[in-house]
């Protein structure tokens, strides 16, 4: 793939749109930008990043053999964007884009990728969008993904760091490849040497093969299954048999009792007449049966009642014996009061008696008639006293013996409902009794219809049709049971049945399997061998760069690639060497990735970013003596004049070199740089910040900040 | 009146008043006979109360039985026959003893109507 033309627009320093020319005028493949640092090579280097593959990362970092990826450039926000800081600050639509055309095997190629924000200002990439149209030949892709994928069929994304190399990167190379952990370049070899689709295509056939397998084995664990149950099968048909005819044989038992219990019933229809008549004498029966328990216990209930008995007969009497004594202590309460009464009125006499004066105690006049009124006091006091004395000699119990006598008879006093009580029970008993007899003289009368002959016959015909019932009964519980067993062995048959039919041993499974297991150990050594075959090329062909970049020919006389792809440089006796040179490990690493790009078979474009960055002056013009081949791919750098300086390297190049561009702004150029002009005659005007051309009259305003993109006449 | 101006004498009753009485004592077999007493002595001890109730008294003829008399006390009855037995001077086991036989045969008429005994109480 050759790269014609490359458009910028609005990205980096480069505000509004900027064509650059790729088409040489001679067999040159050395492309050059040359600028100060801040000026916009590595833009252009991300810009094409960015059209090809949709997004750009900062530099990556290795980390003890471990490579983490660098965060993205985002499009637009604060800090570093891939957008014009200009374009996305002022202009109303931000917007931008880059436009690649190239020739390729396929014809012409053409890929621009456009971001254009949604929102007036947008403040992050979700609020911008991406649109990628990739023409090739004359065949449009519209779609994303459609041309995502062209790109990648010319240029492989997982290739980007060999084709796009970061000169400062370069120690990182250097220790990926010395490393002896090479995890961080082993997928880049892989895709170098274009063995993922081989492990992808190997990948894809162990899984098929894992299907196959598992398959295999469920056929076979089916058969194992199968067969197990054929042979269970067989063995549960000879036990359906064998219960089969246990349950016919316990039918036929059931058939000889049903058919002696129909004969009994036939003949208990010849007494048929008298059959509600024993219906009814069982009936009686059993109530005569039941009320005689009852009876039990209601006799026991009279009985308890009836324990109480004599103290209701004996109360009868005693009762007004009890109301007497009950008198009598209320009497003798009574005769206490008056006994006290009358001691009181005795006193007082008494004591008027000895305390009379003769003298009024109110008027405290003399009395008159002090003996008469004495004589009367005295008087009154005999008659109290004689009451007195007529009270206590009365023939009354004491209080004691009085209590005694009533707590005697309080122990056969009765319950107030005791009598009550004993009668009912009596009655109750009574009724149950009568009933009782009631019933067995009902029971007598019936009994007397039936002769003895016929109730001993249908005593026996239902004593028969009973025990006959039961049998039955029982032998159609155990018929059921041997029937019920008889169900489940067949249920059972049928399931091992089932299983042990319709599973069919696949023989092109295996076959297919034999194939598939010959097939992935034929890719597994294909890979193994194409990798030893690529190793040897690398090391062959990174050793013939190095020979010819290396200015110590007798010191480092090549490389060696060992199977992981680690790589060494080797010493005059050919073996590893010890402390090489910082340059001959910078040129060690280009010469490998140049040989890994070959080896790749991939013939596009390389960019080199800062690539003198790790070298000194005799290896800086051997690099570009080596890769500026008339016959090989295009090979851009993108250099800061301190690495190449741009008469220097041009006038070396010459012929070599396609197209070279010098990336500046307006103050840089103390000369005219009008194309054809190109005059030192040039007045700087310092108070208005400007220099004019005395030549062509061309002035440039000094603080402008427009990025200027000049070719280099060759 | 003190106790000792009374004797407390023995409990019994005529072979055939006994006999009556036991054939009112319970019997499990027998639920529906009238034999509303637990024991002989609950029987004896009711003959007593009818007796008594009744006013009718009645001497023994003939040979007798005598009643346990850990399980009927006389004296339990002191005191509603003290005057009668002071009275009569005679002792409470006899006053009780003729009152019983006197409820043996008003029991024995009452049976012989095919009355129920416990109606005697009402």
């Amino acid at each position: 793939m050759k790269l014609q033309h490359l458009i910028l627009y609005n990205i980096g320093p480069f505000y509004g749109r900027y064509p650059i020319n790729f088409m040489a005028e001679n067999d040159g493949n050395g492309y050059a930008f040359f600028a100060e640092n801040n000026r916009g090579k590595t833009s252009i280097y991300n810009a094409m990043r960015w059209c090809l593959f949709g997004e750009v990362s900062e530099r990556a970092k290795t980390v003890k053999g471990e490579r983490y990826g660098g965060s993205k450039i985002p499009l637009v926000g604060e800090g570093r964007i891939l957008m014009n800081s200009h374009a996305y600050e002022h202009d109303k639509n931000q917007e931008m884009s880059v436009v690649l055309i190239a020739e390729g095997e396929k014809g012409s190629i053409q890929i621009t990728r456009t971001a254009t924000s949604i929102t007036t200002l947008a403040r992050h990439d979700g609020q911008m969008t991406v649109q990628l149209d990739v023409k090739v030949g004359s065949d449009e892709l519209k779609h994303d993904a459609e041309a995502q994928e062209a790109i990648e069929s010319i240029f492989p994304r997982s290739l980007e760091r060999f084709f796009f190399i970061d000169g400062e990167a370069l120690e990182e190379y250097t220790q990926m490849m010395s490393s002896s952990d090479v995890i961080g370049l082993k997928e880049e070899v892989n895709s170098i040497l274009g063995i993922p689709a081989l492990i992808k295509g190997d990948a894809d056939i162990v899984r098929i093969r894992q299907g196959i397998k598992a398959k295999i084995d469920s056929t076979a664990k089916a058969e194992k299954v199968s067969t197990k149950a054929r042979d269970d099968a067989n063995t549960q048909r000879k036990k359906l048999k064998e219960k089969i005819s246990i349950a016919d044989k316990e039918e036929a038992k059931l058939q000889t009792v049903m058919s002696k219990l129909d004969e009994t019933i036939e003949e208990m229809k010849a007494h048929e007449e008298l059959a509600p008549i024993l219906e009814q004498l069982k009936l009686l029966e059993s109530q005569i049966a039941f009320k005689k328990q009852n009876l039990v216990d209601v006799n026991i209930d009279k009985i308890m009642e009836a324990r109480v008995g004599w103290k209701v007969l004996l109360w009868k009497k005693a009762s007004s014996q009890y109301q007497h004594y009950v008198g009598v202590r209320e009497e003798l309460a009574q005769r206490s009061r008056l006994i006290e009464q009358t001691q009181n009125t005795i006193k007082t006499l008494e004591k008027d008696l000895s305390e009379m004066t003769g003298i009024c105690t109110e008027c405290h006049q003399p009395l008159p008639d002090l003996e008469h009124f004495k004589a009367k006091k005295e008087s009154e006091l005999s008659a109290q006293k004689d009451l007195l004395e007529s009270y206590q000699s009365e023939d009354l119990d004491s209080e004691d013996d009085l209590t005694i006598k009533m707590g005697e008879l309080l122990k056969i006093q009765p319950q107030s409902d005791s009598k009550d009580r004993i009668l009912r029970a009596q009655r109750k008993w009574k009724k149950l009794v009568n009933e009782i007899e009631t019933l067995e003289e009902q029971h007598t009368l019936l009994n007397k219809k039936l002769t003895e002959d016929a109730k001993s016959s249908m005593v026996e015909l239902g004593e028969r049709k009973g025990r006959q019932e039961a049998m039955v009964s029982r032998r159609e519980s155990e018929w059921r049971t041997t029937r019920t067993d008889v169900e489940l062995a067949e249920l059972e048959l049928k399931r091992l049945e089932r299983l042990s039919g319709g599973v069919e041993v696949n023989k092109e499974d295996y076959n297919i399997d034999n194939v598939i297991s010959s097939l992935i150990v034929t890719i597994k050594s294909t890979i193994a061998s194409y990798r030893e075959k690529a190793r040897v090329e690398v090391q062959k062909r990174a050793t013939a760069v190095f020979t010819r970049l290396n200015n110590a020919p007798e010191v480092y006389t090549g490389i060696r690639v060992d199977k992981d792809f680690r790589t060494e440089i080797l010493d005059s006796k050919g073996k590893p060497s010890r402390n090489p040179s910082s340059g001959a490990i910078s040129i060690m690493t280009m010469s490998v990735i140049d040989a890994l790009r070959r080896v790749s078979g991939f013939n596009v474009p390389v960019f080199l970013d800062t690539p003198g960055r790790s070298l000194d002056e005799h290896h800086k013009d051997r690099q570009l003596d080596y890769f500026w081949q008339t016959e090989g791919q295009q090979f851009l750098i993108f250099a800061h004049s301190g690495e190449y300086g741009v008469e220097e390297t041009v006038e070396e190049f010459k012929g070599r070199l396609a197209k070279a561009y010098t990336i500046s702004l307006p103050r840089d150029h103390k000369t005219c740089f009008q194309k054809g002009c190109m005059s030192e005659d040039v007045e700087h005007d310092s108070y208005n910040k400007k220099n004019t051309c005395n030549a062509c009259g061309f002035e440039w305003d000094l603080t402008s900040q427009k990025t200027l993109v000049l070719e280099v006449p060759l | 009146m003190s106790e000792q101006e009374f004797a407390k004498g023995s409990v019994g009753i005529s072979e055939t008043s006994h006999a009556l009485l036991v054939s009112l004592v319970h019997d499990d077999e027998k639920s529906s006979e009238d034999r509303p007493f637990e024991s002989i002595v609950e029987a004896f001890r009711f003959a007593f109360a009818l007796g008594f109730s009744m006013g009718r008294k009645q001497k023994r003829e003939g040979k007798h039985v005598t009643v346990a008399p850990r399980q009927f006390i006389v004296t339990d009855y002191r005191e509603i026959l003290k005057k009668e037995v002071t009275k009569n001077k005679q002792s409470l086991g006899g006053a009780i003893s003729e009152y019983a036989e006197g409820g043996c045969s008003i029991i024995s008429e009452t049976v012989s109507k095919g009355k129920n005994i416990l109606d005697l109480i009402s």
